[in-house]
């Protein structure tokens, strides 16, 4: 058999790169010839021929002699970085312009600008959020009573970290949002060694929904990825790792559901060391995951403790209508007559029986970890699609970690 | 050693078979008892959209009729009564001789199904807050304005006005008008149960119906009229008379009559 060459193998990834980056410009500029109203928007007309020229220089490169290729390495990256702003311009300020598609956001939003005037947003009805922001009511909670969901359900790092761009002046959360993909993407292109580079970005721009149309649809994951990321780079020093962790809890919940996994693996990490000395790394990480995650959330706990525990430990419990791409979705559409009490009972079985495996065959599960909240969400009565794809970014990180220990080794 | 290898060969399949167990468990306890979206939704009157071609809003998921003659005005806004946002609805009636007699709002959810039949079979608690006594024709019995629920099946009508004054109902040939006791400019939770007052007149239970919240008055009884509704939620216990004997009102009329004997 034919061993390959590795200078090879390489440069046949960084020319996959440029034709995956010039194949994605393609399927975007006519994504936003469609929805970009062209007809009353030259900028878009613009920004879809640009597109179009970024699609065959990238083909162009990408077929050209080496030197060139090795020399213009990062240019895929920066073009798919492009194609994400341009699409983001055209659904945010063309084809939804000044509507959020979220409630999550809109609440987000209208309580870093309450917080900026002193006030607590726990527990205020903050219905006004949904027509200052213009939420599409497609993506408006209901909750069991028909009522709809109007308040804070994320913990306070959710909301101060639009702040600044509260106090700034900037009026569309959005971008915070396309910031903070930008670094995750960043982060983990870098943190790849040179030679798998180019192959990194592949599968998290497999489709539009998770790089586009989510930020784009006001869908904030990426703001507790980017931590989630930084964790996973710094897993080997638990204190800092515990920080990251921290502070992604301190933004949504979902990465809560990571943490008897992170402690098996900051446990296991190290098997060359004593018990006393894992337990002390997996407490470390503990501790300082804990003081991350309430160091933020410490001035609304203390303010009000009842209304803060309502809305960000109370709805990780349920309370609200089933939606699911997940199994529920066959009770949601009335195939399978099931309440939502049995997904959260299958919700916990599965849980545990996950965690209790992946304690048990580390060695051989380690790296499965970011799966893992996806399973268990799956069998959720709210199993959305952003509870799935916002792991890929994790996952591709675990490639590379892997790649990185065999390299080493 | 090889006591820990077959715990490792063991942990896995014993670990399934619970959690498969526990699933199966759940699954027999609760299958059939089925998920059921909400049948009346926004039920506290949040997030006003608006009307499309018009400048008027409406609160979301709740559509809204106006029925009135040329200068009879009709608005429906979101209000602040007692700190609390709540549904206000607000009728001008002229009292000039125009084509219709009612100047009436309607704010209604259309209902089939699940939904029907939630709403019809459980009480409907509702906070309510009347700002003007109901009047009907002193000859006819007929209603000269109104501020309640309207149940309208297409063939029946059934009113639940909210008033001062004493637990009457007023049968007509497919229209039914149910008064329940309620004091002026005040809040007060009533629970009216649409099926019991269906099996009084012995009407078919309807497949589909409207539920309408509406105010309204008639050319005989012209001015300004505004009235208030804070939340209306379907309590999901059928009502049994012995059950409710913390509020009467609740009650089914022939219920309450035989009570007070």
């Amino acid at each position: 058999m034919q061993r390959i060459d590795s200078a090879a193998t390489e440069e046949f990834l960084l020319r996959i790169s440029f034709l995956f980056a010039g194949a994605f410009a393609l399927a975007e500029g006519l994504q936003n010839w469609i929805r970009g109203r062209v007809e009353t928007h030259p900028e878009v007309v613009l920004i879809i021929l640009i597109m179009y020229v970024v699609a065959f220089a990238n083909f162009g490169i990408g077929m050209s002699n080496v030197r060139v290729v090795k020399k213009l390495r990062h240019l895929p990256l920066a073009a798919l970085i492009g194609i994400i702003l341009a699409s983001a311009y055209v659904i945010t300020e063309v084809e939804f312009y000044g509507a959020y598609r979220s409630d999550s956001l809109a609440f987000t939003h209208y309580a870093a600008a309450l917080v900026l005037k002193g006030v607590n947003p726990y527990g205020r009805d903050l219905q006004d959020a949904l027509r200052i922001f213009a939420v599409d009511p497609e993506f408006i909670t209901l909750m069991p009573s028909g009522n709809l969901m109007t308040i804070l359900n994320y913990p306070a790092l959710s909301f101060l970290v639009f702040a600044p761009a509260v106090a700034c002046g900037v009026r569309d959360m959005r971008v915070v949002i396309f910031l903070f993909e930008i670094v995750a993407l960043v982060s983990v292109y870098w943190w790849a060694p040179a030679g798998i580079r180019a192959a990194v970005l592949l599968p998290v721009f497999a489709g539009s929904d998770l790089v586009i149309s989510f930020s784009a649809g006001s869908i904030g994951d990426f703001i507790w990825l980017v931590p989630m990321i930084l964790m996973f780079i710094s897993i080997k020093k638990p204190w800092l790792a515990g920080v990251f962790y921290g502070a992604g809890c301190a933004i949504k919940q979902t990465p809560w559901l990571l943490a008897p996994f992170l402690l098996v693996w900051i446990y296991h990490e190290s098997t060359k060391s004593w018990r006393r000395d894992r337990l002390a790394r997996a407490a470390i990480f503990a501790g300082t995951a804990a003081f991350a995650f309430l160091l933020p959330n410490l001035m609304f706990i203390y303010q009000d403790l009842p209304h803060w525990w309502e809305g960000v430990v109370a709805p990780s419990f349920g309370n609200l209508v089933i939606l699911s791409q997940g199994l529920s979705m066959v009770s949601e559409l009335g195939y399978v007559p099931l309440p939502p009490q049995f997904y959260s009972i299958t919700f916990m079985a599965v849980f545990a029986t996950l965690i209790f495996n992946y304690a048990v065959y580390f060695d051989k599960l380690k790296h499965v970890i970011w799966v893992m909240p996806m399973i268990t969400l799956w069998f959720s009565y709210r199993g959305l699609q952003n509870y799935f794809i916002f792991w890929i970014p994790m996952l591709v990180a675990s490639a590379i970690y892997i790649y990185r220990e065999r390299t080493s080794a | 050693m090889s006591c820990q290898r077959w715990l490792r060969k063991l942990a896995a399949p014993l670990s399934i078979i619970v959690c498969v167990c526990i699933i199966l468990g759940a699954y027999s306890q609760e299958y059939g008892h089925g998920y059921a979206a909400p049948p009346l939704l926004n039920t506290t009157f949040k997030y006003w959209t608006l009307v499309p071609g018009t400048n008027e809003t409406k609160p979301y998921l709740w559509q809204v009729d106006f029925i009135k003659g040329p200068n009879d005005h009709l608005w429906v806004s979101q209000d602040t009564v007692d700190g609390v946002s709540v549904l206000g609805m607000h009728v001008y009636q002229d009292g000039l001789n125009d084509t219709y007699d009612w100047a009436m709002v309607h704010v209604r959810q259309d209902l089939r199904g699940k939904a029907a039949s939630e709403v019809f079979q459980n009480d409907i608690g509702i906070w309510v807050y009347p700002t003007f006594v109901y009047h009907p024709d002193p000859i006819s019995n007929n209603p000269l304005n109104a501020f309640g629920v309207e149940v309208n099946d297409g063939t029946h009508i059934t009113w639940f006005i909210f008033s001062p004054g004493e637990p009457v109902v007023y049968q007509f040939k497919l229209h039914r008008i149910i008064i329940i006791p309620t004091p002026l400019n005040q809040w007060s939770y009533r629970e009216i149960n649409i099926r019991a007052r269906y099996q009084e007149t012995d009407w078919p239970a309807p497949g589909s119906f409207s539920f309408i919240l509406i105010t309204g008055a008639t050319k005989p009884d012209p001015g300004s009229y505004g009235a208030y509704f804070k939340s209306v939620e379907v309590t999901h216990h059928s009502m049994l008379a012995t059950q409710l004997s913390h509020d009467t009102w609740s009650m089914p009329l022939c219920a309450y009559l035989s009570r007070k004997k």
